[in-house]
């Protein structure tokens, strides 16, 4: 066991490591290659599925390169070439992910609200 | 208040009434009619948010929704993004309908989302609510007929109630030299067989830090030795009610332990995932292709198969042949197991395969969840922390990359 990876290593952010980092390659501003430290296709197909929502984004894709490297790379590119505009991949991403949290919000909010209704009927009925 | 989202035309405006009830008087652009909940809405409806004077303003109806029509949280939610001068063109607004509710298991209906989310969610139980379960065992004795190592990884199996698994510290991150309570539980256990044979269970785990008062978080861990909590049942009755059996002993066998519990998450070991199973599926959505089915039934069968449609289909006496009727089409009824059943043996009988006159859709925004728990944390608090879970990521991202393009910024990159 003794070349066995840590168990913790898919889990724990080391130090130093920033969780996302990006680059766009070729130099090219209208495509940014996201990479996400420490998670897998929990978020990433949660957040490929959100931004081909979005009418600015003409690719968005997710791999995970390897199953013993615990990052995954999200490759986004928008319609329109521009560094931090309305169309930077950066911020089709933020509001991407803003869009998944008001929505995940909504849902927390009606999922308590209807266990608190089905247990106040648990408890009517004894 | 000039826009419209369809090439439709555009009735007059008239007057609207106030209702005189103090309903938040805000409106906002309806979403484009027609539009497929799931479907991402072409033309982005803009959420203005505007109060309206409903005495001294014409409101157009076929363009507003009112506040009202939407469910109070939805409109917060719009309300809330609004405020803070996003529009949320692609965001969703899913629904949920609870259909079983207890402390171990849960089904529950989502709709108006898709399958990503879902999916995200399902893994998110499995993998990432963290809580409570025995990580480290030292063995000071032991003569069982099983090894130290078997031992330690059934006693890792047992759940642990983990209700403030919440509030605790993982052990890598919390200030503390070794482990604390603030991290950590101790079990203690010494058992020695005796002239009869014992069986070592869970309720023979001892928690060292049992004091409520001194140790308010450690103090609620203990084995879930039963797979219903509200009730203990007669181990005279049900040989499993002396609780989870860790091993068995003859006369002068011993086992003296030291085990070590933390907080952890089902990613990094199984033995963390709060649930047995969590599964979804979309509905399937059963149509028929009528005029098919009409011409390939004879009269009687078709007779025969209006008695088990349940009300989903009719008779037309005209032209003797079956029809939709209107609570189908309005979604009001389905067809059943046992008239697709009869359906498929009537057309096999004529010669023709189910499949070319019965047709299964799966509605891909509709998913039926059946979460079952460990016992470790209740079902319904294994999805709000599920939720809470996903949340916590996606804020973390957003802040980080937010910090990551400052950085850029800084450094003069763009």
């Amino acid at each position: 066991m003794a070349n066995a990876p840590e168990r913790f290593d898919a889990v724990f952010l080391p130090d130093g490591v920033s969780k996302i980092s990006y680059e766009h390659p070729m130099n090219d501003p209208s495509t940014a290659v996201f990479r996400i430290e420490r998670e897998d296709h929990t978020i990433g197909n949660l957040l490929r599925m959100q931004l081909l929502r979005d009418k600015n984004v003409i690719f968005a894709g997710y791999r995970q390169p390897h199953p013993l490297q615990h990052h995954i790379e999200l490759r986004v590119k928008v319609k329109q070439p521009s560094s931090l505009s309305e169309e930077s991949p950066v911020t089709a991403l933020i509001e991407a992910i803003t869009d998944l949290d008001q929505e995940l919000n909504l849902l927390q909010d009606r999922f308590q609200f209807a266990v608190g209704r089905a247990q106040a009927a648990q408890s009517e009925t004894g | 208040m000039e826009e419209h989202y369809s090439g439709r035309a555009q009735p007059g405006p008239e007057t609207f009434e106030s209702t005189g009830n103090d309903l938040r008087e805000y409106i906002v652009y309806r979403e484009a009619p027609g539009a497929s909940p799931c479907a991402p809405i072409k033309q982005p409806p803009s959420y203005q948010f505007k109060p309206i004077n409903w005495k001294t303003r014409k409101v157009d109806r076929q363009n507003l929704t009112v506040y009202f029509s939407l469910s109070r949280t939805e409109a917060s939610t719009r309300l809330k993004a609004a405020t803070r001068g996003q529009a949320m063109p692609n965001a969703r607004f899913p629904t949920l309908e609870l259909s079983e509710c207890t402390d171990e298991s849960l089904k529950f209906v989502l709709s108006r989302t898709d399958a990503s989310v879902a999916n995200a969610l399902r893994r998110v139980m499995i993998a990432e609510v963290p809580t409570i379960a025995i990580d480290l065992v030292n063995i000071s004795f032991n003569s069982s007929p099983l090894h130290d190592e078997f031992i330690a990884h059934r006693l890792g199996m047992i759940p642990l109630v983990s209700d403030k698994a919440a509030d605790m510290n993982y052990t890598r991150d919390c200030e503390c030299e070794d482990f604390c309570d603030l991290c950590a539980v101790v079990f203690q256990m010494d058992v020695e067989g005796q002239v009869e044979g014992t069986t070592v269970t869970s309720q023979h785990l001892q928690n060292v830090w049992f004091d409520p008062d001194t140790y308010p978080r450690a103090s609620t861990v203990e084995p879930v030795h039963w797979s219903c909590g509200a009730e203990h049942p007669d181990p005279a009755l049900d040989a499993s009610a002396s609780g989870i059996i860790i091993a068995k002993l003859k006369a002068g066998q011993r086992i003296k332990l030291e085990a070590i519990a933390r907080k952890g998450i089902g990613k990094e070991h199984a033995k963390w995932s709060p649930v047995a199973t969590v599964s979804y599926k979309s509905e399937p959505v059963v149509s028929l292709r009528l005029d098919e089915l009409n011409n390939r039934l004879e009269v009687a069968q078709r007779q025969e198969l209006l008695k088990w449609s349940d009300g989903a289909l009719k008779w037309d006496a005209r032209t003797n042949k079956l029809e939709y009727d209107d609570a189908f089409k309005y979604g009001r009824t389905a067809l059943s197991n046992d008239f697709v059943r009869k359906c498929g043996e009537m057309l096999v009988q004529v010669g023709s395969h189910p499949s070319e006159v019965i047709l299964l859709n799966n509605d891909p925004s509709r998913f039926e969840f059946f979460v079952e728990s460990t016992g470790a944390i209740s079902a319904p608090v294994v999805v709000v922390n599920a939720i809470s879970v996903l949340r916590n990521k996606l804020q973390e991202l957003q802040t980080s990359l937010r910090a990551e393009t400052l950085d850029r910024v800084e450094h003069g990159l763009y």
